[in-house]
């Protein structure tokens, strides 16, 4: 194929840059590896090695594809997809109120933003909700919205038009925090608005004046969450918000939820009212409920064609399946966006900071990519490799506790810490393990024990099952959640000031360890007001010197792996030049996965691959 | 004079004389008697012996601890690789590479390595611990409780029987292992003593049922009627009359419910409710599946662990109740 020899020849020329892996690994690892809170599909929308055209695999080397060309193959409409929920712990359906990643995965689908990335490797916007806008200054906004977009016309909307009331509604909620009865409420980007005065000179134009500048603004508008939802439905559903019904999130986007039942699946079908026509090529896209955390089940369900993407728990099965399929399918690589952590709770045991860094320096981030994900990996600081340009250089990053290289110096360090802060005197010690990353991962309950305990030379550590939903998520805002290891939020954003401001800052929203570390405030605040982003990125690298200094007071950012997926041909999945025009430069897709799937996703009949079992599947 | 027959020894499960005194001699004659006789059962019991002696002697067997992975150092390793480096070479990212999935039969890992690099024979030495209590300690809960619930209710009959014997009714109404998930999936966490407490309190039923019968039969002999008319209580009848005639029926519950314990345990671990901080025989049968056709290994001796297990607790249990109650085999 065309196709093949194009990606082969660039990845045979060097011309695959690390940046260009990255981007698809965001989006492919949400989704396949399942990996995490987001509910994202499956990998398909990752770079893709190496089948070579002869039908040999050279190797695992990212960048290389057989999927078609899409300058050669025109997209076929039609055809339901089978994906897999990277997660399945929904804990509301009103959007402004989740904690969880998959709800804001779900909305990428369903809602539109203001302004939504084009790029999202590299932070480019384009135009979404909003036709146009200006910034008069480097407060003011001024957004002229469609005059196109319907709400899905359910009893609840009756179809009707999209104004500049909906995006009033939408700011001016978040920023008082209040339900409908005047109770407060936990709204995770709060933040975001508190302070924004909100103007609709007509139905089509919105003003919004920030009450400081902020220089992460717009791209916070195209971020995971930014969706706009249905007022009428959130306020239906404001009591209910824990119960999943797909009448409280009525959609403008591409596809409408037709069906959304815990334990059994998400039905996504093309939402005739959207806007933008031609989008999506598909009749919509069947998300079975929980099949990643079997991952034979998974495999098996792969296999059969009952679903069009899988990716293994153990990398060498995927590629072994890969290699026993060439020609058939196609194996990709793509480093997953949700960020594996650490939190230990400095509201209770550990309020000791010493006690945080000498677990922080006893983990070994090396040992637990190469023991669960076979050496795919590659450790983060406070700001992980995904956002390139903001982290702390890996040069430096190995100087840190937690991350240098000498791991005899790092347990003789850690000890000491333990012993000073009065760690033998805590007693037992759970690190809890999330149930979603033990049902892939289920050794992390032995695993994580005993290499706390051999690291700090004691019996202390013991390892236990915790779910987000059942225990982490209710009892952040108390903090009264346990010590937990699992995945964290998606990285939803090249730039990551807000998310950093959000956690560590004493006025974060999301600051569950209470830090209150005023030179850290500082640096955080300033690297938001600053509309320069070199001077914003100095300011980071700053504040993160602080938090590596601190054990990141709790919320110990371990690594980011590389899951390695495998899909059908048959699926024509989007691939990053499609997107980026050969331009990409780094990696967010999971912000934009919806609609970018709604865009460059297709099924195509004359594939090989594809059979009767693809060609038969119904919506219910 | 002719042998007078005590109350217990009119045992209608057949007399057991244990005052006789025995010597190492008459012990061994008699069991390599009992070997030829069932060769089934001799092949049992020396599969639980072979069980029984890893379970107990593991520390000095098990050769390397069950969570020690191992590793060869890395001399690729590059710790500030980037990640497109590492997706091509997974080496780069690591001081060492885990001796993961290496075959069986080496010197240094007999039964070869999982995907953690653990050796696997250490891994079902240790499990067979895990097996034996579990499979002992369940069965012992689920004895001791059907005993107790048994006696009263094949005792005293009536309608405490009723009420005891609809309530095990209820609880054998539901399939077993759906029953068992239920109970551990609810728990916050499943640990060791929670999944041999939950085998146990699920098993009582079959203990009732068969303690319960033994007990009715046994209250109908003449020497319980002598004791109640000698004005002996309830409870001593029970304990000192009732109970050691039917200490057979209780042994042979308990010997075959053993292997049903280690299995149904299995079976939870399998489906990842077992205990989750321990090394079982059913976990890694569910942790090798995942690459069966690759690594067969870890699976398919962790499975073998557990069928000798489980075919030698059955033999075994089949054979004591073979030579303890002639009437019941073939049941």
């Amino acid at each position: 194929m065309a196709s093949e020899n194009y990606w082969l020849r660039r990845t045979r020329t060097g011309r695959v840059t690390r940046r260009r892996f990255v981007g698809g690994a965001a989006v492919a690892g949400v989704g396949v590896a399942g990996l995490g809170l987001v509910g994202c599909g499956d990998d398909d929308d990752s770079v893709e090695p190496t089948t070579a055209p002869d039908g040999t695999t050279p190797g695992t080397t990212p960048g290389a594809t057989t999927a078609a060309s899409p300058s050669a193959v025109a997209a076929v409409d039609g055809g339901v997809l089978v994906r897999t929920l990277g997660a399945t712990q929904f804990d509301s359906v009103d959007l402004h109120r989740a904690q969880r990643d998959e709800v804001g995965w779900l909305t990428g689908y369903t809602l539109n933003k203001i302004v939504r990335f084009s790029n999202p490797d590299a932070g480019d916007l384009e135009a979404d909700l909003a036709e146009k806008w200006e910034t008069p200054d480097a407060q003011t906004y001024t957004f002229s919205l469609r005059k196109d977009v319907k709400w899905q016309n359910t009893p609840i909307t009756n179809g009707r038009q999209f104004t500049s009331a909906d995006i009033k509604w939408h700011v001016e909620r978040q920023a008082a925090g209040l339900l409908l009865d005047g109770t407060a409420a936990s709204f995770r980007f709060k933040s975001d608005w508190v302070g924004v005065k909100v103007e609709t000179p007509d139905d089509y134009t919105v003003k919004l004046t920030l009450p400081k500048p902020n220089g992460a603004f717009m791209s916070r508008l195209a971020a995971f969450f930014a969706g706009v939802p249905n007022r009428e439905a959130t306020e239906k559903f404001e009591g209910s918000h824990n119960t999943l019904t797909p009448d409280a999130q009525p959609a403008t986007s591409a596809f409408k939820i037709q069906q959304w039942t815990t334990g059994k699946d998400i039905v996504l079908a093309k939402n005739p009212e959207h806007f933008r026509k031609g989008e999506p090529h598909v009749d919509g896209i069947i998300y079975p409920w929980g099949l990643f955390q079997d991952p034979n089940a998974y495999r098996l369900a792969f296999e059969q064609k009952q679903v069009d993407g899988w990716s293994s728990p153990d990398a060498s099965v995927t590629k072994s399946v890969v290699e026993a399929n060439k020609g058939m399918m196609t194996e990709s690589l793509s480093g997953v966006s949700n960020t594996v952590l650490l939190h230990l709770n400095m509201n209770k045991q550990f309020k000791d900071v010493r006690l945080v860094r000498a677990v922080n320096m006893a983990y070994d981030r090396r040992a637990q990519i190469e023991a669960i994900h076979q050496g795919l990996g590659q450790v983060s600081g406070p700001v992980t490799w995904l956002q390139e340009g903001w982290a702390t250089k890996p040069d430096d990053l190995i100087k840190h506790e937690g991350y240098r290289v000498d791991r005899a110096l790092e347990m003789k360090e850690a000890r000491a810490l333990w012993e000073a802060g009065g760690g033998p005197a805590l007693g037992d010690v759970d690190i809890k393990v999330e149930a979603s990353f033990a049902a892939l991962w289920p050794d992390m309950y032995a695993f994580v024990p005993k290499m706390l305990n051999d690291a700090l030379g004691v019996s202390q550590f013991k390892s236990s099952r915790t779910t987000y939903n059942e225990e982490i998520i209710p009892n952040l805002l108390k903090g009264e959640y346990p010590n937990w290891v699992a995945w964290t939020n998606a990285v939803d954003n090249p730039d990551p000031r807000v998310d950093i401001y959000g956690k560590f800052n004493s006025a974060g929203t999301q600051n569950w360890s209470k830090v209150n570390n005023a030179e850290l405030d500082k640096l955080l605040n300033d690297a938001l007001l600053t509309a320069d982003t070199e001077e914003a990125k100095a300011k980071m690298l700053q504040a993160q010197d602080i938090l590596l200094k601190n054990g990141q007071f709790g919320a110990c950012n371990l690594y980011n792996y590389i899951s390695r997926g495998a899909r059908w041909n048959y699926l024509h999945a989007t691939t990053k030049d499609e997107v980026t025009g050969g331009k990409s430069t780094g990696g967010f897709w999971n912000t934009a996965a919806g609609n970018l799937e709604a865009k460059y996703t297709w099924i195509n009949p004359k594939d090989p691959s594809y059979s009767d079992v693809v060609k038969n599947r119904k919506l219910p | 004079m002719a042998h007078i027959q005590t109350p217990d020894a009119l045992s209608p499960a057949g007399y057991v004389d244990f005052s006789r005194r025995r010597t190492f001699g008459s012990v061994m004659r008699k069991t390599g008697a009992l070997a030829r006789r069932n060769k089934l059962g001799a092949f049992g019991v020396v599969l639980v012996i072979i069980v029984l002696a890893m379970a107990i002697m593991a520390p000095l067997i098990q050769r390397y601890d069950d969570n020690e992975s191992f590793q060869t150092a890395n001399p690729k390793f590059n710790p500030t690789a980037n990640p497109l480096d590492i997706a091509n070479d997974p080496g780069l990212g690591s001081p060492y590479i885990l001796d993961r999935w290496e075959s069986p039969l080496s010197s240094k890992h007999w039964l070869g390595t999982d995907q953690l690099g653990r050796d696997i024979y250490a891994r079902i030495v240790v499990g067979a611990r895990l097996a034996v209590i579990i499979g002992v300690g369940a069965s012992l809960i689920a004895v001791v409780l059907g005993t107790v619930v048994g006696l009263f209710s094949g005792y005293f009959g009536g309608k405490l029987d009723l009420f005891l014997q609809r309530f095990v009714d209820g609880i054998q109404a539901f399939p077993g292992l759906v029953l068992l998930l239920l109970i551990v999936s609810v728990m916050d966490q499943p640990s060791l003593a929670l999944t041999v407490i939950a085998l146990g309190v699920l098993g009582f039923a079959t203990s009732v049922r068969i303690v319960r019968s033994s007990v009715l039969a046994v209250s109908q002999a003449t020497y319980i009627e002598a004791a109640r008319s000698y004005g002996a209580t309830s409870l001593r009848i029970m304990l000192q009359h009732v109970l050691p005639n039917i200490l057979s029926a209780i042994l042979i519950v308990f010997s075959i419910s053993i292997g049903a314990y280690i299995l149904a345990e299995a079976s939870l671990s399998f489906l990842g409710l077992g205990p989750a901080d321990k090394t079982t025989w059913g976990k890694m049968v569910n942790a090798g599946r995942v690459s069966l056709d690759l690594h067969p290994w870890e699976s398919v001796l962790s499975g073998a662990a557990i069928t000798i297990a489980v075919l030698g607790f059955n033999l075994a249990g089949d054979a004591i109740r073979d030579e303890l109650d002639p009437r019941l085999r073939g049941r």
